[in-house]
């Protein structure tokens, strides 16, 4: 075990308290394994892993309560719990403020990119809708739309592309992209992360059948991340694809025009 | 025999011949993987194998037989975790038969059951490259379909039998998949200890 004093840079062991150097894997000392105590460190106090899986379990449970109680049919209680995500979301933003920070830049902007990822999102949300909505007409005989939802408000379209494309665009992409991608970036491999980032995003929407492009969506946008260092591309890509969905809805409910 | 006149001589070149100062070594090689020490250090820094005193040497290597053991213990929770992964996507394979069901909705039945199964076989045999992601990912998964499963007909997962029984069968998956992600990690930092630069 070791502990660092981060104001000289010094590190002690903590067995016998001796300064060892930074690149000593065991103390010269007493012996003492200086990485982690394997004998007694578990998955229960590892703190990345503990914020990881709160961070995850609260995410999965507030979904879970939207998709399955009847308490947030209406966009009036939903707002508050997007509000509540999203505040959720900045607090663990904060919390790893130094970390998180350089993510939060716009690095290595290209305008080409930028248009391959909006072409990209376009493409994938169209072919993606097509699908679902012959998937819910052949297997379910239902036709779901979320513009009867909004229609109660004063500009519905624009409700909707806040609801649906901006706040989650914004807010998925911090929370999966930038603060459990992080945590988990402490312990794993960046490209495991990527696909552990992936499947935890999938997993929150709580579908089966959306598993089919949710998570390849995931690891795309990890990927993304991953590559040029940045998630405003994936912030991009995701509001590109959710709002082509919302038009997609507004076009077949003859309320685009 | 030198004579006494030629002794005095040499003494006398010797006094006028630079001091020469007798060094300790400054570096010591560990027996145990021949990584370079400093002379005071009592532990090698790469492996912490005893440098000096031959007494310590048992304690050393009861210590790798403990890690081992460990390890071979943790290996085998991984090991099982893995087994319920294939049989999780056994069981979702039967998924299959219902192409001969008389249900309307029997083609995304097979197709999901397929998927799903192909997902849980995937992650088993990711588990043999990677433990540690492979049963993490398995585990979110597993949470995420175990609580799609309760929280879907919330009422009915407390009230039947069906309901209840599912409701455990979820508990120990999920607690079968944490005590394998437990040990992945664990097998992870003993692997860690044991891996010494030679």
């Amino acid at each position: 075990m070791i502990a660092p004093d981060s104001t000289n840079d010094i590190y002690y062991c903590e067995a016998c308290h001796h300064e060892v150097k930074g690149y000593h894997r065991f103390c010269y000392n007493c012996g003492e394994y200086l990485g982690s105590d394997s004998t007694r460190i578990s998955l229960f106090n590892h703190s990345s892993l503990q914020s990881a899986f709160s961070f995850f379990i609260v995410y999965l449970f507030v979904c879970l309560a939207v998709q399955f109680t009847n308490w947030f049919d209406s966009y009036d209680r939903l707002f508050w719990v997007e509000i509540f995500l999203a505040s959720f979301t900045l607090f663990h933003v904060f919390k790893n403020y130094k970390a998180i920070l350089p993510i939060l830049k716009f690095h290595n902007f290209s305008v080409m990119r930028l248009a391959g990822c909006i072409l990209i999102a376009t493409i994938a949300s169209v072919i993606i809708n097509i699908i679902v909505i012959r998937l819910n007409f052949s297997f379910f005989r239902t036709d779901t739309s979320y513009y009867t939802r909004f229609s109660i408000y004063a500009m519905p379209a624009a409700v909707m592309i806040y609801s649906i494309a901006l706040n989650p665009a914004i807010f998925e992409e911090l929370a999966f992209r930038g603060v459990l991608y992080h945590y988990l970036d402490t312990f794993l491999n960046e490209r495991l992360v990527v696909v552990v980032t992936g499947f935890a995003f999938a997993m929150m929407h709580l579908s089966f059948i959306s598993l089919f492009w949710l998570v390849p969506f995931g690891i795309f946008v990890g990927a993304m991340r991953k590559r040029f260092g940045t998630i405003w591309y994936g912030v991009i890509f995701h509001f590109t694809f959710n709002l082509i969905a919302v038009l997609f809805d507004l076009y077949r409910h003859g309320h685009l025009w | 025999m030198f004579s006494e006149k030629n002794i005095l001589l040499l003494q006398r070149i010797n006094a006028l011949l630079p001091h020469v100062e007798r060094r300790k070594p400054s570096a010591l090689l560990c027996r145990h993987c021949s990584y370079v020490n400093e002379m005071e250090f009592s532990f090698c820094t790469n492996c912490g194998y005893p440098l000096h005193n031959k007494l310590l040497e048992d304690v050393f290597y009861k210590r790798i037989h403990q890690r081992t053991n460990i390890r071979f213990k943790a290996e085998s929770s991984v090991m099982f975790a893995r087994t319920v992964l294939y049989v999780i996507g056994s069981f979702l394979f039967m998924g299959i038969f219902f192409i001969f069901a008389e249900n309307n909705r029997k083609y995304l039945i097979v197709s999901l059951a397929l998927m799903l199964s192909g997902l849980f076989f995937f992650l088993a045999f990711w588990s043999r490259k990677n433990p540690f992601t492979a049963l993490l990912t398995a585990f979110i998964v597993l949470i995420a379909f175990s609580a799609i499963n309760i929280f879907s007909s919330f009422i009915q997962s407390f009230t039947t039998l069906a309901g209840v029984t599912g409701m455990l069968l979820c508990l120990v998956l999920l607690f079968v998949m944490l005590k394998g992600v437990q040990a992945a990690y664990r097998i992870n930092l003993i692997n860690e200890e044991l891996q010494f630069k030679i």
